[in-house]
């Protein structure tokens, strides 16, 4: 099997507006005879406040990008800067400091169930170290504030509904003010007005914080508040589409 | 950015006590596990603290500073004999102001009427020896100048210890020994061992009386007191120069009760069968909290990967791990030392056993404690490498 270059000469090239640059991305799972290619020298340039939303069939990929773009798995072959940092050549140390300036935000929220929805909260600022816990109830308070779970916020997540658990998610990866979110299918196991809802909440947020979203979903009601569509196939990026201006709509 | 680590440690959430307040009946479990494992450590080096400690009580109540031992000597009950002419020739030595023979043998003392009878350990000691440490026997020794009168421990196990409460109110009682009467004249406080129910006093005269096989020619042990001017340690080393090391070995009493301590931990079925119960203890103790521990791992591994991805260090969860067993360590070990010290009252009670609870034997279970938790914690982090932050996506 032929080893790419970790950089695609002819792919996007990193500016200072790029939030995620991916040259010739190429990703295997597996090894000897099982080993099976993933992502074929895959190119994307986010600029930084663009809010993009993966879409395709399962098992093209989607989810593998967002890992390699969050510096949860390592990069084997190709260029991925993320916040300008290259983590192809990344070790331990520089994912875990990457991965501190990125919201995640889950299919399964993933709260921890012996902390209150605050605490909850505090998580994603605590990782950040002790400057960062200065102001920690108001910055919690206010951004629960911003998903509407202020009268929640000593509610533990057993309590609380998916919808709930969601925007808890939410207020969580953007607490820190991260400049890049990535999320993966955050309304699949919502209804589709609680889906909506989660959606708009976090299309809003990141508006007005000037935030990068790369979202992996399938969910098509909610298309209308990217900027930018991929679809992705059997590994490659085979169509997309640009909104001028996407629609913000509220669904009752 | 480097922060400072007790900056860190002051504003870390705890997480690991969030984690086991959260799971109450968990916690309840871990510490019955921590409190069970304290318990039969505390069990195991107390009844064999009190064992040794009573194998060395009649050293320190009976002996002045120095003895003469076989070379076959062990504990107390295990004495061998050496040549009494020993005695005369360490009294020639410099710095040997006194000493007499003992003569150790064990006898069943039994009353008349109702019938109850004791295994007892009987010294044989020169009434006119003024070396007894404990001051109790000091002033009654010369009641052991009349025949067949002895000193009765006031520790003697019950139903026949109950003896020594009629000679606190009536000043004496009689008991049958070997077919004689022996009258009680006197208490002192020594305390029951496991090879006998209680200890007596009696003369070396009588002593012969009671077991006739015996010669005063081949003593149990000779005891010497040494001048207060003069050093121990000068005056023993002097005795090894001047007693033949074929026959007699020389030793302080604290050289005696050391040696006592150490032959019955290193070479007798008490030391090994109560260090493997300790081992047992510890064992039971890891298989629990690591259990529990190993379980809350897993529990919380969706939880854990998540932070993960969000930037924690794996450093940073085997720290939650480990506050989850330096806490089951802490909070179980109160419970253990508050029910170990009932355990051991009933222990007492039961068995006349003097079973104390030492500073340095709460301090070593303690550290076993720590050890045994922190080791389950350190086991199950193992497990903390199944949470792999690319799994949560």
């Amino acid at each position: 099997m032929t080893q790419l270059p970790h950089a695609n000469c002819f792919g996007p090239k990193p500016r200072s507006t790029s939030a995620i640059c991916i040259n010739g991305l190429c990703h295997w799972f597996g090894k000897g005879p099982t080993r099976k290619q993933i992502l074929f020298s895959l190119d994307l340039d986010v600029l930084r406040g663009e809010i993009i939303f993966l879409m395709g069939p399962s098992g093209c990929g989607k989810t593998t990008v967002l890992t390699l773009v969050g510096g949860l798995r390592s990069v084997q072959a190709g260029s991925v800067r993320t916040l300008g940092v290259e983590m192809a050549e990344a070790d331990e140390q520089t994912m875990i400091a990457t991965r501190r300036r990125i919201g995640f935000i889950y299919q399964a929220h993933n709260l921890h169930q012996s902390l209150t929805v605050l605490e909850n909260v505090r998580m994603g600022l605590e990782v950040h170290g002790p400057e960062a816990l200065a102001d920690w109830r108001k910055r919690s308070a206010a951004i629960l504030a911003g998903v509407g779970l202020t009268r929640w916020a000593d509610a533990y997540p057993a309590q609380l509904s998916g919808g709930q658990k969601q925007r808890v998610a939410i207020a969580r990866a953007l607490v820190a003010r991260s400049p890049l979110i990535l999320a993966d299918e955050p309304t699949a196991t919502l209804d589709k007005v609680t889906g909506r809802q989660t959606v708009n909440l976090l299309h809003d947020l990141a508006k007005q914080q000037h935030r990068t979203v790369l979202m992996v979903t399938h969910d098509n009601r909610i298309l209308d508040l990217a900027d930018r569509i991929l679809e992705m196939e059997d590994g490659r990026i085979v169509n997309e589409t640009r909104q001028c201006s996407p629609r913000r709509e509220t669904t009752r | 950015m480097i922060s400072n680590p007790i900056a860190v440690l002051a504003t870390r959430t705890p997480l690991g006590w969030r984690q086991l307040r959260h799971k109450p009946m968990r916690l309840a479990v871990a510490l019955a596990g921590v409190v069970f494992a304290n318990m039969l450590i505390f069990m195991q080096l107390g009844v064999m603290g009190a064992l040794f400690e009573n194998a060395v009580k009649p050293v320190r109540v009976l002996s002045a500073d120095i003895m003469l031992l076989s070379p076959e000597a062990r504990q107390f009950g295990k004495l061998g004999t050496l040549p009494r002419r020993r005695l005369y020739q360490a009294l020639g030595v410099e710095g040997v102001t006194s000493g007499a023979s003992l003569y150790v043998g064990s006898v069943s003392f039994r009353t008349p009427i109702s019938i109850r009878q004791a295994n007892v350990t009987v010294f044989g000691v020169d009434p006119e020896f003024d070396g007894f440490v404990d001051p109790e026997i000091s002033v009654q020794r010369a009641k052991l100048r009349v025949a067949e009168t002895a000193l009765l421990d006031r520790l003697t196990r019950r139903p026949f210890g109950a003896i020594a409460q009629v000679i606190d109110e009536k000043g004496a009682a009689s008991v049958e020994v070997s077919g004689r009467t022996i009258s009680l004249a006197g208490l002192f406080s020594l305390g029951a061992s496991f090879d006998a129910d209680g200890t007596a006093i009696v003369s070396d005269q009588t002593f012969f009386r009671l077991f006739p096989r015996r010669s005063g020619a081949a003593a149990s042990a000779i005891m010497l007191k040494v001048d207060p001017e003069a050093d121990i340690d000068d005056v023993a080393n002097r005795l090894k120069q001047a007693l033949p090391a074929s026959d007699t070995q020389v030793m302080t009493t604290e050289q005696y009760a050391d040696y006592i301590k150490d032959y019955m931990r290193d070479n007798t079925a008490i030391g090994f069968i109560f260090t493997f119960g300790v081992v047992f203890g510890f064992v039971i103790g890891f298989a629990i909290v690591y259990q529990i521990l190993s379980a809350d791992v897993n529990d919380h591994l969706a939880e854990y990967a998540t932070f993960k991805a969000m930037g924690y260090s794996h450093g940073y969860l085997l720290g939650v791990v480990f506050e989850e067993a330096l806490l089951l360590a802490a909070l179980g070990f109160v419970p253990g030392v508050l029910m170990s010290l009932g355990l051991y009252a009933v222990i007492a009670k039961g068995t006349e056993l003097a079973i104390d609870m030492p500073l340095d034997r709460a301090a070593l279970v303690l550290v076993l404690t720590f050890s045994m938790c922190c080791l389950s914690g350190l086991v199950a982090t193992r497990r903390l490498k199944a949470a792999d932050p690319a799994d949560v996506f």
